[in-house]
């Protein structure tokens, strides 16, 4: 229990009260969360929709749950029941063919917003991409979704220990995104590439050269023990 | 308020460490179900990291409100937001659960200082233009209106000594109670009693001469 009654609660004037709210209300910059995240190397956008999809769900009863759960359990069971059925079929080499040919998958189904080209090993990271929309007009705020998609490919790409692979990942990158709003993000990825691959020299030259040129960068940080090497 | 010894002021701060590693705890447990912890490991993600992404989605518009309260500029409260969260990250390890808000105010507080050192040279050589705020929900009247109103507070908040803004900040903005100030701020909650009347007073005595000085202009 606080003694002090607060300035918006007492009879004072209205521009005191006035001003309080105008503090209280103030939220910050549009994209504040996903430039955050991106500086910390958290921009993982498909981590991002889990996260926030997984809070609301967890926020539902336990008899919601289990109605969402529902159609999961039952492809669930449905897909051990069909295993054991196949398990029981004949072979796949005694069944007749169709008569007519299984047609192609389409190549737009994979399509990505970054032209990524395939890296060297291991397999190509999932870019979140919805599918017919190359040629249409993207919806606000699907470039900056497409940059931190492109940058959590890479990162994965990092993960997995293929720095061959983040490299052509990042030439992609900034080919797509020449004017992006995450390159310096992009840039830090490439130092660590380059360090991860061997490339020490030319690693410790991109990191002072990104340190001359970003001073003031609140990723110095992350570049700094590349510099200094 | 006034005669609250040392111990007690350290029993509240430990009761308020208490309390925010319980709510820590119930956050976590709230935000980090069975499938997600799953969904981490699948990912890949580490514990360090789910916990710092934790503390962004948790606290990051309350960063945002302490840095623009406290005196940093607009356009310079992205910037500075992430540089909260960087020292935070680089200092992760070392944060117990439940002071991890204690240590990010404590940083937005320390990081909105420096900001307003270095505004205060730059204005030596730059112009003191208070940047626009474009928000295309309200009408240019009332944008109008809320952008006056801001530049009223930054104005108000940028004359009163540091040590009276934090503890004002925290208490009017941040609706936080005296215990915890005096917890976040390391001081006692009798030091912080009295900032607060100051702070108090002298905000008062500005609006009210803000306000007489409109009234004698319409006059």
């Amino acid at each position: 229990m606080d003694e002090f009654e607060r300035i918006v609660d007492q009879t004072g004037s209205s521009l005191e009260r006035e001003l309080i709210s105008e503090g209280r209300a103030y939220a910050g910059p549009a994209e504040l969360r996903a430039h955050t995240l991106a500086a910390l190397g958290l921009a993982g956008s498909a981590g991002l929709a889990s996260g926030s999809l997984l809070a609301w769900f967890a926020h539902k009863s336990l008899v919601a749950k289990l109605f969402l759960l529902l159609p999961t359990i039952t492809l669930l069971v449905g897909g051990v029941v069909g295993y054991l059925t196949i398990g029981k079929a004949p072979h796949p080499r005694d069944v007749r063919a169709p008569a007519v040919p299984p047609t192609p998958p389409s190549t737009e189904a994979v399509a990505s917003p970054v032209e990524l080209p395939g890296p060297s090993r291991g397999p190509a990271p999932a870019v979140a991409t919805p599918s017919r929309a190359r040629n249409a007009a993207p919806p606000p705020g699907s470039a900056l979704r497409a940059e931190l998609a492109a940058l959590d490919a890479i990162r994965s790409t990092l993960a997995n220990n293929d720095p061959a692979g983040a490299l052509s990942f990042l030439d992609a990158y900034f080919r797509t995104f020449p004017q992006g709003r995450l390159t310096l993000e992009a840039e830090v990825l490439r130092i660590d590439a380059l360090a991860q691959s061997g490339r020490l020299v030319l690693a410790k030259r991109s990191a002072q050269e990104f340190l001359r040129h970003h001073p003031n960068s609140v990723l110095n940080a992350r570049v700094q023990p590349y510099a200094h090497r | 308020m006034g005669g609250n010894t040392g111990s007690e002021a350290l029993m509240s701060c430990q009761l308020a460490r208490e309390a925010g590693s319980a709510t820590f705890r119930a956050g976590v447990a709230l935000s980090s179900p069975g499938p997600a912890r799953i969904l981490d490991r699948v990912f890949g993600r580490s514990k360090r990291e789910v916990r710092l992404r934790q503390l962004v989605e948790a606290h990051l518009h309350l960063v945002a409100r302490i840095l623009r309260n406290a005196g940093t500029a607009e356009s310079d409260v992205q910037d500075d937001v992430q540089r909260v969260f960087i020292a935070l990250s680089n200092r992760l390890d070392d944060v117990q659960a439940g002071t991890e808000k204690s240590f990010i105010i404590q940083t937005a507080l320390h990081v909105a200082a420096h900001a307003r050192r270095t505004a205060a040279r730059r204005r030596e050589v730059l112009t003191d233009q208070v940047p626009e705020v474009v928000d295309s929900a309200v009408g240019p009247d009332e944008l109008l209106h809320r952008q006056q109103i801001r530049r009223t507070l930054d104005r108000v908040l940028s004359e009163m000594n540091d040590d009276l803004r934090s503890v004002f900040v925290l208490f009017e903005l941040e609706e936080m109670t005296t215990a915890e100030i005096a917890c976040i701020l390391q001081i006692p909650v009798g030091t912080v009693a009295s900032r607060l009347r100051r702070a108090r007073e002298d905000f008062r005595g500005r609006v009210s001469m803000m306000e007489s000085l409109a009234n004698s202009e319409v006059g």
